[in-house]
């Protein structure tokens, strides 16, 4: 009670200074988010079927995804595309020891699936894909994970974006979560889904700012993947592809109508292995890889290279390095009552969050708002996933520990061009 | 030296004695006789012939006539006029020297295996021992092909389209006579019987081939279950129940199987019926009520060979085999016979027993034996319990292995005496261990035999 009052006691400057980890790094990045979202719920795109030629091709790249794999195929056949917008559905066996390839030729028997490309040696996703792309004839390439199902219109809604704009060069599909109701750590993913891809995203697009087309559900125009490149070898090569997309000038969406589910970890140490790689990947992309967009000296500087840049850096890499300064300035200023201060903080953050969440229905982002009892457990989630972030960057800086990530085999890393 | 013995000795020197070939016979059908050097034809079937010629249009009813008359009907056949659907062992454009040769050389081993077996039958077996010895002279199965322009779909080449080929050839085969092996099934039409019919899948309610696969939809939430055309909208798919828009595969549906969907009456259905359209009459018959045929094709068997040797047909009928002896009534006149026998009994009080003799172990000893076998020592049997019969006692037969014998002024007893006595001389007649069962009834108790009789 006394800590309520003394709270209560302090007026706005003094609430702002104490926390000021909080008023003055988290609250403007839900500002802007917020102000973002009400404008991307004003021009809300509606549904419609493209009016196109453009075709399609799928690329079904995995590792050992044999469980997984007919389902995926399955709702692929159920896609809403008009005969004009031939899909080709592109299988690519990474080195699977569990009869993928032949569930892949049984799928091909059954006209499911065009082409099934096989390596007897896994090589990592990126070699993986870069194999299917030479066999895709559409005109637009979409990358997507074998444990990722559609929505029936999903594909559709993705041409449409591409039919309307001839300088889109990718576009990024919304993700939920299929097996949210497998645990409570599931279904703190699916809020966390809703804000931070659902939300986040829209955010981000309505800023010209989006960074990153998932590489569980994106698609690519045909002539910019293939004018990057295609895939390098990165354990954040969805990252790594949208921001080299970026530099070669093309445009980046967001689809919040194209909608996928896909699976995620249903346990706290599977899910922090998952955080230790993706957050590995914000050093490397957009600390290491893609540091020059800030230098105005070059012929591909853009401002919203950097502002999409300075999004990620400030918001995820200092916001985390922050995180621990400010947890010692409380202790040295205020001793044990900074417990009471840390208690309150995530009180804000459980604050912060239901507003993130209202916003998110706001837009009819579907499943955060039915979730909202989890919401207390996913603010403790999320302050986990910081420290997680915090000890993967620091690994990441100090050694480089995503060289050495299982997700690229280690033959292929350590050939692999370091940055 | 009989009809082929020439033939053959005819065609071995043909090339070499022009004027021997000239002595062999052919019968000539539909057309003039031939003015070709180095062959004798005639017209009329009644004698021997070699061959036969058909050198204008031949309908099927006078070759088969014309067959019945000839001594031999699997003389080898020649057409030379494009006769379809008859049997030939030969086909020519027409009868020059070169197609006369050739017919020669085709027919020479026929006449040999003619010529090796002579040719006799009874009359009532005539026409299934001139299937067995068509098959026997042409060294050949009678083999079953389709015949697309045959009501029946099927027919024997080696035979010709002769009526009721099939019904002979199985009747051969019940008898062990051939040996049948499945050429296949055809099915015919409900109305005309014809079996050119054009299978299509219908649906069971209304009959309709007017059928589609349509995947069956599931919406989880609120239970609906139905084919997809029902849950479609444009693009979409919209749950007719809810409402609802089904938006993600394996999510909000599943489609967890195939149904068959109508689109005649709308029917849903599990699996479609088979139904037969008649390529002849045009009628719709449901395959369950279309008439199956088995069709095979037969190859002789050593019981054929021997059926062939003895010139008759194995029946196991003991009705045919009491033909001729004057003791022999048919069941009609026994009948009459036996009752005026059990009047005159009755008002004379006069003795008057009635038995009945049964080969009882005829199947078995078939098996075992084979048919030709068994008909040798059944037609011996009965022959030998008929001859030991007085003139005064009268017999009819009473079912395939049985007959009934009247015993006028007879006890029970002492027919039995007499029936033990033809069971002894049967027994030492008759090789094969036949079983002969007798029954035995006198005046009054003589009635029941009849009554079963």
């Amino acid at each position: 009670m006394n800590a309520v009052a003394f709270l209560g006691s302090l007026d706005f400057v003094s609430l702002v200074l104490l926390f000021w980890y909080t008023t003055l790094l988290e609250v403007p990045r839900y500002l802007i988010g917020a102000i973002a979202a009400g404008i991307a719920a004003l021009s809300e795109r509606p549904r419609q079927p493209p009016d196109t030629n453009l075709t399609l091709s799928v690329i079904l790249a995995g590792h050992n995804e044999a469980q997984s794999l007919r389902a995926c195929v399955s709702g692929l056949a159920e896609q809403t595309l008009s005969d004009r917008n031939r899909l080709q559905v592109v299988v690519v066996d990474d080195g699977s020891t569990d009869g993928m390839a032949d569930v892949a030729h049984d799928l091909r028997g059954e006209g499911l699936v065009d082409e099934v490309i096989r390596v007897r040696h896994r090589g990592g996703k990126s070699a993986a894909v870069n194999l299917g792309l030479g066999a895709c004839t559409g005109d637009i390439i979409v990358i997507a994970d074998i444990d990722t199902s559609f929505d029936r219109d999903a594909l559709a809604v993705m041409l449409g974006y591409f039919a309307a704009d001839p300088r889109l060069g990718a576009v990024g599909g919304d993700l939920g979560v299929r097996n949210e109701c497998a645990s409570l750590v599931t279904r703190c993913q699916a809020i966390e889904y809703g804000i931070s891809v659902s939300l986040g995203r829209r955010v981000a697009d309505a800023l010209g700012i989006l960074s990153m087309v998932s590489g569980a559900f994106g698609a690519f125009r045909r002539s910019a993947i293939e004018g990057v490149g295609g895939q390098d070898v990165e354990v954040g090569e969805d990252a790594d592809l949208t921001m080299k997309l970026r530099r070669a000038g093309w445009r980046i969406q967001f689809a919040p109508e194209a909608r996928a589910l896909t699976q995620v970890p249903e346990t706290v140490p599977a899910l922090i292995a998952q955080r230790l790689r993706w957050d590995r990947g914000i050093v490397t992309i957009w600390f290491r890889k893609y540091r020059a967009v800030f230098d105005p000296r070059q012929s591909t500087f853009r401002a919203f290279d950097v502002l999409a840049s300075l999004d990620v850096l400030i918001f995820q890499f200092l916001l985390s390095l922050a995180f621990p300064v400010y947890l010692v300035w409380l202790w040295w200023h205020f001793g044990a009552f900074a417990l009471t201060l840390i208690g309150a903080t995530i009180v804000g953050y459980l604050i912060i969050d239901l507003v993130a969440v209202i916003a998110a229905a706001a837009v009819r982002v579907e499943r955060p708002l039915s979730m909202t009892i989890y919401l207390p457990l996913y603010t403790l989630l999320q302050l986990l996933l910081r420290v997680v972030r915090l000890i993967a960057i620091f690994q990441e800086l100090i050694f480089r520990a995503s060289y050495r990530d299982p997700y690229v085999p280690a033959r292929v890393m350590r050939r692999a061009v370091r940055v | 030296m009989d009809t082929y013995q020439t033939a053959v000795a005819h065609n071995s020197v043909v090339t070499a004695d022009t004027d021997t070939v000239l002595s062999t016979p052919f019968l000539v059908l539909g057309g003039t006789l031939p003015t070709l050097a180095g062959i004798s034809c005639r017209t009329t079937p009644g004698s021997a012939c070699a061959g036969i010629l058909m050198l204008g249009p031949v309908t099927s009813a006078r070759l088969a006539n014309a067959l019945m008359e000839v001594p031999d009907p699997a003389v080898p056949i020649a057409d030379f006029a494009g006769n379809q659907g008859l049997r030939r062992d030969f086909a020519g454009e027409r009868l020059d020297p070169p197609a006369l040769a050739a017919f020669r050389e085709l027919s020479t081993p026929i006449w040999r295996r003619l010529a090796e077996l002579p040719f006799r039958a009874a009359h009532e077996d005539r026409a299934e021992l001139a299937l067995l010895r068509i098959a026997y002279s042409r060294d050949a199965a009678i083999e079953a092909s389709f015949a697309a322009d045959s009501s029946l779909l099927v027919d024997y080449r080696l035979l010709g389209r002769i009526s009721a080929a099939r019904q002979r050839l199985e009747g051969l085969a019940d008898l062990d006579l051939l040996r049948r092996r499945f050429f296949t099934r055809t099915h015919a039409c409900g109305q005309c019987q014809s079996a050119r019919l054009h299978a299509y899948e219908a649906c069971p309610a209304c009959g309709s081939g007017n059928l589609v696969d349509e995947p069956i939809v599931h919406h989880y939430r609120c239970g609906s279950q139905a084919p997809e055309s029902r849950f479609a909208d444009g693009r979409l798919l919209v749950c007719p129940k809810c409402r609802r828009e089904l938006r993600h595969f394996g999510v909000d549906y599943g489609k967890p199987g195939i149904a068959v969907v109508c689109r005649g009456c709308g029917a849903v259905e599990d699996e479609p019926v088979a139904n037969f359209a008649c390529l002849d009459c045009a009628a719709a018959t449901p395959s369950a009520d279309s008439t199956p045929t088995d069709w095979h094709h037969y190859e002789l068997t050593e019981e054929g060979l021997r059926a062939l040797h003895d010139g008759r047909l194995p029946r196991l009928e003991i009705a045919p085999l009491l033909k001729g002896h004057g003791r022999a009534f048919s069941p009609v006149e026994f009948g009459l016979l036996a009752g005026e026998a059990l009047r005159v009994a009755r008002r004379y009080d006069r003795p008057f027993a009635l038995a009945r003799l049964t080969v009882a172990n005829i199947d078995q000893l078939r098996r075992e034996l084979g048919p030709v076998a068994v008909d040798g020592a059944f037609r011996l049997a009965i022959d030998t319990s008929v001859g030991l019969l007085r003139d005064s006692d009268f017999v009819t037969p009473d079912g395939p292995a049985s007959m009934l014998i009247g015993f006028p002024e007879t006890s029970a007893a002492l027919a039995a005496k007499v029936l033990d006595r033809v069971k002894k001389e049967v027994a030492v007649v008759v090789a094969a261990p036949l079983e002969i069962a007798v029954t035995t009834a006198e005046g009054e108790h003589a009635s029941t035999l009849l009554d079963h009789e």
